[in-house]
């Protein structure tokens, strides 16, 4: 395969990514999080890879090990932001939630959820994104375990919703 | 016949990771002890096992995502013993280097975003707004500043490394890359503003330290052992040196101990109630041999800093203190003097000339079967130790964290805190949120090597005043 056409795949950079100047508009971000040692807890980081290699403009993919608070950043210049995360919750769908910034400093931790990033965009740079979060149903966390089949199901599921949800936002 | 009841706070909140805390109480309804328990079982250290050491780095640099540079280090060190090699000067003062921007992005995070809202609103506060959001509407220009600190470490790491979170950067022998003179400019160029900021953190904290006279004496105030490693000349160090135990009346323990030696010195324990480790002082035996680590013993074991201001204002720590800090709140301030420290060291590193040098890694295959690398993580020592066949295949891990280390003294400052502000049976916000935030004091890190930290099996058990398990409950 060639290089992503229009989509850049961040797995970190240099200064310009955590400039403090927001706003470049119509910005899509998309950020998949977890631990790629862990089995399915990774399942978020394998979407996000998956849709850098599609061809979508203005856009730029993260996928980190955790939501960081510097995320917050990238998340106020961002038009519209789509969190992947691996749900060991025992639903065995994958899910869509839009989200409500949320003044709890929870999502520091990585048991949380991301509300609070984007209240933290819009209370540091009065701007934060039309927020979602794709869960993906996670089975086997084990350490060096690949993805479950379940699994890779899910992240499979989870970049057609991904790529619906642009569409339809747009 | 007796019984006790026990007080359960499940989840603490803001640390990394998962851990639950029981308070024990005893027929008089008085704390009889507390115990920290860590319930998510790692087992990175049989994972480790039959890989080849060179991807140790890469690997373990993977088992935290707020603490990756301190394994890459930690291992790239282990595994320079394994090859028997002198790394290059140019490549010491860059794993230096990232070592300081992970020192101020860290502690950043742990002041800014984790311990600011409790110490800048009061312990007292409305619970909804005493986060980082409400420091936010209390102090917005104080808020940025410290998002703009942790951003700067963050960014110091990203150059080096080309990755924040997990830059496989550090190797066995060396560095990979060193930054460009525009990137080293680009770092100097945002230094007088970190360093702004921290000064006038600085002056808002020692205004605090004077009002919270009962936090520093029960956050964790009691004799202990302090363990870091030290320069030649016993100055600060974070990345390497030999190690040095001081008492709580400043008397050297032992001193200029090679870091390979570790066992001499060290030893571990374990408990029934946590998967966490419990390293003593051996010669003191368990637990008498508790011991602190992490930026507060760093600065009790030290000399100097040797930079010119964090020297003032470890002068200034040792006054307000009355010579060794043996209040773990003093953990904050001590933060805050080292993020001076390294910002000072940064800027001496960034006119280094021996950053120009191209030669960045030693070569060479295995000439050892057990390596140990050390160094400094921001909340304490850090131990990587390999042995390996002679194909360099991973036979034995055993790595020693800090939070580790901090163990003993964390249970010691719950318990304390607990005496002190827990009444009866019940738990006042202001005292559920002291205990946690005695245990922030260390900003222990319990590793988020997974969100699905819930497939682990949690235990809660109910313990009598002689000893026996009334109750036990799994799931």
């Amino acid at each position: 395969m060639g290089k992503p056409l229009n989509s850049c795949l961040v797995l970190g950079s240099g200064f310009s990514q955590f400039s403090d100047a927001p706003m470049l508009a119509h910005r899509l971000l998309i950020i998949g999080y977890g631990n790629d040692l862990r089995g399915d807890d990774a399942a978020g980081r394998a979407a996000a890879e998956r849709l850098a290699a599609l061809p979508m403009p203005d856009t730029q993919v993260l996928s980190v090990h955790q939501l960081m608070p510097e995320h917050a950043a990238l998340l106020a210049q961002a038009h519209m932001a789509i969190f992947i995360d691996a749900d060991s919750s025992g639903c065995q769908v994958v899910r869509v939630t839009h989200l409500t910034p949320a003044a709890t400093w929870s999502a520091i931790d990585h048991a949380s959820a991301p509300e609070g990033l984007l209240a933290l965009a819009a209370a540091v740079y009065g701007r934060s994104p039309n927020g979602w979060l794709i869960h993906i149903p996670a089975i086997y966390c084990d350490l060096g375990a690949p993805l479950s089949p379940q699994a890779e199901d899910g992240v499979t599921e989870a970049v057609e919703i991904v790529r619906h949800l642009i569409a339809s936002c747009r | 016949m007796p019984t006790t009841r026990q007080i359960l706070i499940d989840p603490v909140t803001r640390i990394e990771g998962h851990a639950k805390i029981s308070i024990h109480l005893d027929d008089n309804g008085e704390v009889r002890e507390a115990r920290f328990h860590v319930t998510e079982f790692r087992g990175f250290e049989r994972f480790c096992e039959g890989r080849p050491f060179w991807e140790m780095p890469g690997i373990t640099a993977r088992i935290c995502g707020i603490c990756p540079v301190s394994h890459l280090l930690a291992s790239a060190k282990a595994g320079d013993a394994l090859l028997s090699v002198t790394i290059p000067p140019a490549a010491e003062k860059l794993r230096r280097l990232m070592n300081l921007g992970q020192i101020v992005q860290s502690h950043a995070l742990s002041f800014f975003h984790l311990s600011a809202p409790d110490l800048l609103l009061g312990f007292d506060s409305d619970p909804a707004k005493r986060n980082v959001f409400g420091l936010m509407a209390a102090d917005p220009t104080l808020a940025r500043a410290g998002i703009r600190l942790r951003q700067f470490g963050q960014d110091i790491i990203a150059v080096l490394g080309g990755s924040k979170i997990h830059p496989a950067w550090a190797v066995p022998g060396g560095v990979r890359s060193a930054p460009t003179a525009a990137q080293r400019a680009e770092i100097a160029q945002r230094l007088p503003e970190a360093r702004a900021t921290v000064l006038d953190v600085l002056r808002r904290f020692k205004v605090l330290l004077d009002t919270h006279h009962d936090e520093v004496a029960t956050f964790g105030n009691f004799p202990s052992l302090f363990l870091g490693l030290v320069g030649p000349h016993g100055e600060w160090e974070h990345y390497d040196g030999r190690l040095r135990v001081v008492d709580s009346g400043g008397a050297i323990v032992v001193d200029q101990v090679d870091p390979s030696r570790y066992r001499d010195i060290i030893a571990e324990a374990v408990e029934p109630w946590s998967y966490l480790k419990m390293p003593y002082y051996r010669a003191r035996g368990y637990p008498a041999g508790m011991y602190r680590v992490g930026p507060l013993a760093r600065l009790n074991i030290c000399t100097r800093i040797g930079t010119l201001l964090a020297d003032a204002e470890l002068g200034e720590m040792r006054q307000r203190a009355g010579g060794i800090a043996t209040s773990s709140f003093y953990y904050h301030y001590a933060r805050l003097v080292e993020i001076l420290a390294a910002l000072e060291r940064i800027s001496l590193l960034l006119d280094d000339p021996d950053l120009d040098s191209p030669r960045l890694r030693a070569e060479a295959g295995v000439n050892q079967f057990e390596g140990i690398g050390v160094s400094e993580a921001p909340r304490g020592t850090l131990f990587h130790h390999y042995t390996v066949d002679a194909y360099g295949m991973i036979q034995s891990v055993n790595l020693i964290i800090a939070t580790g280390h901090n163990n003993l003294a964390m249970n010691r400052t719950v318990a304390q805190i607990a005496r002190h502000y827990v009444k009866g049976d019940r738990i006042s916000e202001g005292a559920l949120n002291r205990v946690e935030a005695g245990i922030r004091a260390y900003d222990p890190c319990l590793s988020c090597s997974t969100h699905a930290a819930g497939m682990m099996p949690l235990v809660v058990t109910l313990v009598a005043a002689d000893g026996a398990v009334l109750d036990e409950v799994r799931r």
